[in-house]
């Protein structure tokens, strides 16, 4: 269901954005938008299809355990 | 494209809302106990050289944003990368914020709704304030800080008559490295987060002091954390603190006038909402302007939506649970530190360096070259 | 057009997230907790939970709401509240519950933190619920109501509760998140303790009787309510109450005292190794019964009758403190607390032995009262 709204906001976001904004700007700013919206949406849906993506809070976590006089 | 400019009073209130954005609701940090106003007091001395800080870029670069000063400064290679690190971490803050939120919600409000659902109405909301620009974060900002700070004088004046002042005794039992912690811990979160505030620092006139502006916010901010911090303990007494994920959310809901006047917690929600999506608001667009300066585009504005889009997907997947939420929070003063304070610190000494050098203001990358 | 059209898409969507629909509950739906006593059974190793409920299906316009029992057992006390929705149509809803009643045989074997722990852990019940201790064989007697008594028992509790030390002053009233800071402050609590008293002939009805006193969460005794009522002055939370007394120290009290107004100071000296803690009271009253034939207008008769009040009060106090000290050992009054926060450092000093040393303290009680008038006649 949470995959249904996902994929739902995304293209009402993208339909939305389309009209607004993406027919007026130049190549390069859509290549980086479409690039940013694949990531996310990857993210969310691999994250609801109950995929485990590494954390990375848990990754900040060790790296900071790892240097000296921190616990 | 044109900046929008906000006036000064809108300017120093955004900077209030942003501070309050997640503290009104965790509560001031408590490692020190009931000495904790002791710590939020020397926090604010501490905070107060890192505002000058930001204050002297600004008033070196008016009218420019950081990433602008980055490159200016420090050149196109090192700036892209430092760009790079000051968005993600614009990012990682909206994400917090957001966890925060949701989390919040999700524990006291409704346990069986999904987190996506409430932190998606959440971005929503902030990608549509972001994209209105600065001046409606300004203007909403004067508007959210009337009733915050009404929130805050109404519950402290209603539980007056509830507070026992002595769980304030005994002063100073922590020792003076707890409170020191403690107020280290303050500094970074959320003191220290205003570094997010040079990002869209092109907003602010040129003719406005940005000292005062932020000794404006500092001025405000102040007195609500200690009145939070002192109502909080006075209500709740120091075990319910410790023990509550909340301590604000807790000590309003007990909260009793006679027979007719209780429940009042839900104004300590809005708060937060209202404070929220201020924070959450000026880290989309701080990360816009950076994604705009890192690789070289216009229109900052189409960006605001992916980036919120990003920092949804990033607090879906920070953390698994409320406990972590909060373990995290005693990293993130070591994490924070150099975003907030190593950074401008460097790109401050290279201007001032660079100034002295050349004996004006420098106001595009070729002035600095020379 | 297309604008105005998406604007609308993406309206509707959020109106489907929004509203809390998946944590929608009607009121229909909902069985609301009046009130809830537990008990524990020990053979079968389960609670045993009685709510007394809102009876929903009864109400009508002119009909006043009454309540029933809702009985249930699960190895938790979640478990058990789960478990009432075998047998419900609706499931629990603990946001109006005003009182927790516990039973005596939990507060001696297990200790009553692990019960207070779910109830300040779940997010539907409300700090401000007060508890209490049932001096019957379980705390279901409380909450059951006799033959043809109406009213819903746990609001009459929670109302008798609420307005005890402005009227009666006969117990000491407190709320969850109170009780759990004594109990980790002190190391000790104090509950008002209820038992059935004989209303008619075949009626019994919940009554106030006095306050139970535990030692970390376990229970160690009870207090008379002429006992408590000397325990609120020394709290300084009393605000109505009655002192009897006899004016020529005979043996029935022939003189009513009303209290109006009570200041208690509390401090503590330390001299020469010796804690000496000093109470001293300031308290109003008005003569409102005299039984005895004596004069109110003569001067002499108000300081005679101020001084045995005087005199009566301070003995109780010391007699009331020293049983706590001696008897019960344990820290009600929060001793060991004022020292902690007025002197950190003599504190820092007693507490690896605090316990050896509460029972030894002095402690020197001065009370003044102040006749104010004699009522409307002379």
């Amino acid at each position: 269901m949470l995959i249904g709204i996902v994929l739902f906001l995304f293209l009402a976001v993208i339909l939305y954005d389309y009209n607004v904004y993406l027919n007026k700007v130049r190549v390069q700013e859509k290549v980086v938008y479409y690039s940013l919206m694949l990531i996310s949406l990857c993210i969310l849906l691999l994250q609801n299809a109950n995929v485990s993506i590494p954390s990375p809070a848990e990754a900040i976590i060790n790296a900071l355990r790892a240097l000296p006089g921190i616990q | 494209m044109a900046t929008e400019k906000i006036t000064f009073h809108q300017s120093a209130y955004s900077i209030v809302l942003f501070c309050f954005g997640s503290s009104v609701i965790i509560g001031i940090s408590s490692s020190a106990n009931q000495d904790g106003w002791i710590s939020i007091i020397l926090a604010t001395i501490c905070i107060i050289p890192v505002f000058l800080m930001h204050a002297r870029i600004i008033k070196l670069f008016p009218e420019k944003n950081y990433f602008e000063i980055i490159e200016t400064v420090l050149g196109k290679k090192i700036g892209k990368i430092i760009t790079a690190l000051m968005l993600w971490y614009s990012v990682h803050l909206a994400a917090l914020v957001l966890c925060n939120f949701g989390e919040f919600i999700q524990v006291f409000d409704m346990p069986e709704t999904p987190k996506l659902s409430i932190t998606i109405l959440m971005i929503l909301t902030t990608v549509y304030l972001a994209r209105s620009g600065m001046r409606s974060i300004g203007k909403w900002s004067v508007v959210g800080i009337c009733f915050l700070l009404f929130v805050v004088l109404f519950t402290f004046a209603t539980s007056v008559h509830q507070m026992h002042f002595e769980n304030l005794l005994p002063v100073m039992e922590a020792s003076p490295s707890q409170i020191l912690k403690s107020s280290f811990e303050i500094f970074t979160f959320p003191y220290g987060e205003s570094v997010i505030f040079l990002c869209v620092a092109d907003s602010f006139h040129k003719k406005d002091n940005p000292y005062r502006v932020f000794f404006l916010a500092l001025a405000i901010v102040l007195p609500v954390f200690l009145t939070v911090f002192i109502r909080n303990l006075a209500l709740l007494g120091l075990p319910m603190i410790n023990a509550s994920y909340f301590p604000s959310y807790i000590a309003v809901r007990i909260i009793e006038i006679g027979d007719f006047f209780a429940r009042i917690e839900s104004s300590i929600s809005s708060n937060f909402i209202l404070a929220g999506i201020v924070k959450i608001a000026i880290c989309l667009l701080a990360a816009s302007k950076g994604i705009v300066s890192l690789f070289g585009l216009q229109n900052n504005r189409v960006f605001i939506m992916p980036v919120g889009m990003l920092a949804l997907a990033l607090s879906s997947i920070l953390y698994t649970s409320t406990m972590e939420m909060f373990i995290f929070l005693d990293y993130y003063m070591y994490y924070a530190l150099p975003f907030q304070i190593i950074i401008p610190l460097g790109v401050w000494i290279v201007a001032e360096f660079k100034r002295r050098k050349k004996g004006q203001m420098i106001n595009t990358p070729e002035d600095a070259s020379l | 057009m297309v604008k105005r059209f998406l604007i609308c898409l993406l309206l509707v969507a959020m109106v489907l997230l929004l509203g809390g629909c998946w944590n929608y509950k009607g009121l229909d739906q909902l069985n609301i907790v009046l009130g809830i006593a537990v008990d524990f059974d020990k053979e079968a190793n389960q609670f045993n939970i009685t709510y007394e409920v809102a009876d929903q299906a009864s109400a009508g316009k002119n009909t006043m709401i009454k309540s029933r029992i809702v009985k249930s057992q699960g190895k938790t006390l979640l478990d058990a509240a789960r478990n009432a929705k075998r047998k419900e149509a609706d499931k629990l809803f603990f946001g109006s519950t005003n009182i927790l009643v516990l039973s005596r045989d939990i507060a001696l074997e297990m200790g009553i933190q692990p019960v207070i722990d779910w109830f300040l852990r779940d997010g539907e019940c409300r700090e401000t619920m007060h508890v209490a201790l049932s001096q019957e064989d379980t705390a279901e007697a409380i909450l059951q109501r006799s033959g043809q008594m109406s009213g819903i028992v746990s609001i009459n509790l929670h109302d008798i509760l609420r307005e005890d030390r402005s009227i009666v002053a006969s117990t000491r009233n407190v709320k969850l998140y109170e009780l759990y800071d004594i109990l980790e402050l002190r190391n000790s609590a104090v509950l008002p303790a209820i038992h059935k008293a004989e209303e008619n002939a075949d009626q019994q009805i919940a009554e106030l009787n006095g306050i139970a006193i535990l030692q970390g969460d376990r229970l160690k005794g009870f207090l008379t309510p002429e006992e408590t009522k000397y325990l609120l002055f020394l709290e300084n939370i009393i605000k109505s109450g009655v002192l009897t007394l006899s004016a020529k120290s005979e043996k029935t009290d022939d003189i009513s005292l009303e209290i109006f107004d009570n200041k208690t100071k509390k401090s503590f000296a330390y001299n020469q190794d010796k804690i000496v803690v000093k109470f001293e009271t300031r308290t109003h009253v008005v003569i409102d019964e005299n039984h005895s034939k004596l004069d109110m207008m003569d001067p002499e008769v108000i300081k005679q009758i101020e001084k045995a009040g005087e005199e009566m009060l301070e003995k109780n106090l010391r007699d009331l403190i020293s049983k706590i000290q001696h008897e019960f050992q344990t820290d009600i009054f929060g001793f060991g607390e004022m020292i902690h926060k007025k002197d950190l450092k003599l504190w820092k000093q007693l507490e690896p032995s605090w316990k050896e040393i509460y029972p030894t303290l002095e402690v020197d009680v001065k009370s003044k009262l102040i006749i104010r008038d004699s009522a409307f006649i002379k």
